[in-house]
């Protein structure tokens, strides 16, 4: 390596160290061009749409990420003192308590802004959650609802198996609750912002105009969360009261999940293929993903017309794959009433729909004892081989 | 004249002076869709799920349909546009209709479907085998549902959408539609020889009309009418409509516009 080169090197590494460090100062949220290139190109316009005018307007409501401001609107929903004390620079005080809890446990995966596009974002499958969509796949709520703190909470507590996500068993639990408070300001923050540059692209506004555009908006999602707890979906009870405690590994009830599982009426083994072996031929997107590319009528192979949002800082974008549901770690809370209302709802964010729920059997839907079946034959599938291999052998309806 | 031909007659003239007297002159817009290129065969579907059952139907990719006969363009959306530097319409009762996308023969029909806030989308599925309907709407509650054979599921549309809504069918990824949801009636989609027809129009004043195709990737600059270019901004063309039928022609999109 020349002398040259070598100096070029060490000052990309000073910039570097500069740029990276924990103690970076970070003046402002980066604001979010990827969805400015969505929008252009879904209204057609000649440019990225304008967001200027709608990032200094959030700056303003929601403040920076060193020092946040918790927006009237959302006083009910959100603690000043939390989010205060989750944001900025990562250090801790005499006695051990941590302050900067983001930066230290969640932002290298999850990016300063929530933007899902942290520095160590490209290297993990999926993708860390993009949290400004406001979306959320594992949740206790109905597939367009928000979900609870608890919720949350308990993702936070448990990890999600499967993906990158750890437990953060081991962080004190009043920390994991600044977290939770911080990661629902962030999806505020960044869902209010996301739906300004709708706005913005197909409205003139004044700036006393977007202001009270950006209250009113900041209102309706803090409704949003708010309401959460109210949308939790029933549960019936497990079939347990007739049939223990594993009730799920009945083999009546397992033979008749399995019977819906490849039928038409759940229709789960087209995309989890045969036994959930998870190898049916699927091509499919997450949202987040669909949102730059074929929801735009964009082919994801085409590195052309990807590189507008390529460029913003979308990811490449990777095939979801339905889960192989032999190997038993379902993402998110694996519970058996997690499992029933995913069947139910479906998961947001992701092609898997919800079934067709309906009070009794009509032929045309499945009934909550349907869903149950369904429940215990996914877990007989990893939890007793030996069973599985005794209904492999018969034929598949 | 007859008793039973003075009727109708009767009718037709109460109906005019009813329409005068309450200045409900209203205009109709026509046009015609072309293809720039050379029309081509769409090509086959690589039938990869329910081969048994969706295999039988030849499939082909519905992403742009031109007709060999006269070149026109099949499943254009053209609508009136109120978003910015768009037309300001009059508030518009509901219609409250009923619109059927089906989930036929492993592929949704129609292609694209036209709603007004009020309207509902009834989703059936008379095949045999199992689809899904992942509607991925902006503004309304966006959903994705099983819909087993033989099962159908009504969804309110509250909203106007602020684009054209992508609805897929996850199980057989080449299913693919489009819904526009609009708070107003006035849209249009080109049928198999590319033409429209707009009704019930508001006269005397230039209308912002958005012409959408999901092969146009975003974009239409240009579009040649009655052979004389005009340049779009947004997609827009705009539109003086007057009473009775206002008839555009021929509006060529140029092949680079749209990708099969």
């Amino acid at each position: 390596m020349s002398i040259r080169n070598l100096s070029v090197a060490i000052r990309i590494g000073l910039i570097g160290v500069a740029c990276c460090g924990c103690d970076a100062k970070v003046t402002r949220f980066p604001n979010n061009q990827l969805y400015a290139v969505v929008v252009s190109k879904r209204e057609a316009l000649d440019e990225p749409a304008a967001i200027e005018s709608v990032s200094a307007t959030v700056d303003l409501w929601f403040g920076t990420p060193d020092q946040p401001i918790v927006p009237k609107a959302a006083k009910s929903l959100l603690s000043a003192n939390e989010i205060i004390r989750a944001a900025g620079p990562v250090s801790s005080d005499r006695k051990g308590k941590h302050v900067g809890l983001y930066r230290e446990h969640c932002a290298t995966c999850h990016g300063i802004e929530g933007g899902g596009a942290g520095p160590a974002a490209a290297m993990l499958n999926p993708y860390p959650r993009d949290f400004r969509h406001g979306v959320f796949k594992f949740k206790s709520t109905g597939r367009a609802d928000k979900p609870t703190v608890e919720d949350l909470l308990s993702l936070l507590h448990a990890g999600s198996p499967g993906t990158a996500m750890p437990s953060f068993a081991t962080v004190a639990e009043e920390d994991r609750k600044a977290l939770a408070q911080y990661v629902i300001y962030l999806s505020l923050r960044g869902e209010t912002e996301r739906r300004l540059i709708d706005q913005c692209a197909t409205n003139e506004f004044s700036l006393e105009e977007l202001h009270s555009e950006a209250d009113a908006i900041v209102t309706t999602i803090v409704d949003s969360w708010l309401s959460a707890k109210d949308r939790v979906v029933d549960v019936p009870p497990a079939p347990s009261a007739q049939l223990g405690v594993d009730w799920w590994s009945n083999n009546e009830l397992v033979l008749r999940g399995r019977e819906l599982f490849h039928g038409p009426l759940a229709n789960c083994a087209s995309c989890h293929g045969q036994d959930g072996d998870g190898n049916a031929t699927t091509l499919d997107f997450d949202d987040w993903t669909k949102e730059y590319t074929t929801k735009l009528g964009i082919n994801p192979d085409d590195r052309a017309a990807m590189k507008p949002a390529r460029s913003a800082g979308g990811l490449k974008p990777r095939q979801i794959r339905p889960r192989k549901l032999q190997w038993g770690v379902f993402h998110g809370d694996a519970s058996d009433e997690s499992l029933y209302r995913r069947f139910v709802v479906g998961i947001a964010g992701s092609p898997m729909p919800g079934l067709l729920l309906k009070d009794k059997p009509d032929g045309v839907g499945v009934s909550s004892d349907d869903v149950w079946a369904i429940v215990a034959y996914v877990k007989s599938l990893s939890h007793d081989a030996g069973k599985r291999s005794e209904i492999r052998s018969d034929s598949i309806p | 004249m007859s008793f039973r031909i003075l009727s109708p007659a009767f009718a037709f003239t109460a109906c005019l002076c009813f329409s005068a007297a309450h200045g409900q002159e209203t205009g109709t817009v026509k046009a015609k869709f072309v293809y720039g290129g050379s029309a081509f065969d769409p090509t086959a579907i690589d039938v990869n799920k329910d081969v048994e059952f969706c295999g039988k139907h030849k499939l082909v990719n519905e992403k742009l349909l031109v007709n060999k006969e006269n070149n026109g363009i099949q499943n254009v959306a053209f609508f009136v546009y109120t978003g910015r530097g768009g037309s300001k319409l009059p508030a518009q009762t509901a219609r409250n209709l009923k619109v059927t996308l089906a989930n036929e023969n492993c592929r949704f029909a129609p292609r694209v479907v036209m709603l007004q806030v009020g309207d509902t989308l009834e989703i059936t599925n008379p095949d045999t085998v199992g689809h899904n309907a992942n509607l991925n709407f902006f503004t309304n509650t966006a959903q994705n549902i099983t819909i087993p054979p033989g099962a159908a599921k009504e969804i309110k549309i509250e909203k106007a959408e602020p684009g054209v809504i992508p609805v897929d069918c996850n199980i057989h990824p080449w299913m693919r539609a489009w819904v526009v949801a609009l708070d107003h009636p006035f849209a249009g989609i080109s049928n198999e020889d590319g033409e429209i027809e707009i009704k019930g129009l508001p006269v005397g004043e230039k209308l912002a009309f958005r012409i959408s195709h999901e092969a146009a990737d975003g974009g239409i600059k240009e579009v040649k009418i009655g052979g004389k270019s005009e340049t779009l901004k947004k997609n827009i063309l705009e539109v003086m409509v007057k009473a009775g039928v206002n008839d555009l022609g021929t509006i060529t999109i140029p092949a680079e516009s749209l990708k099969p």
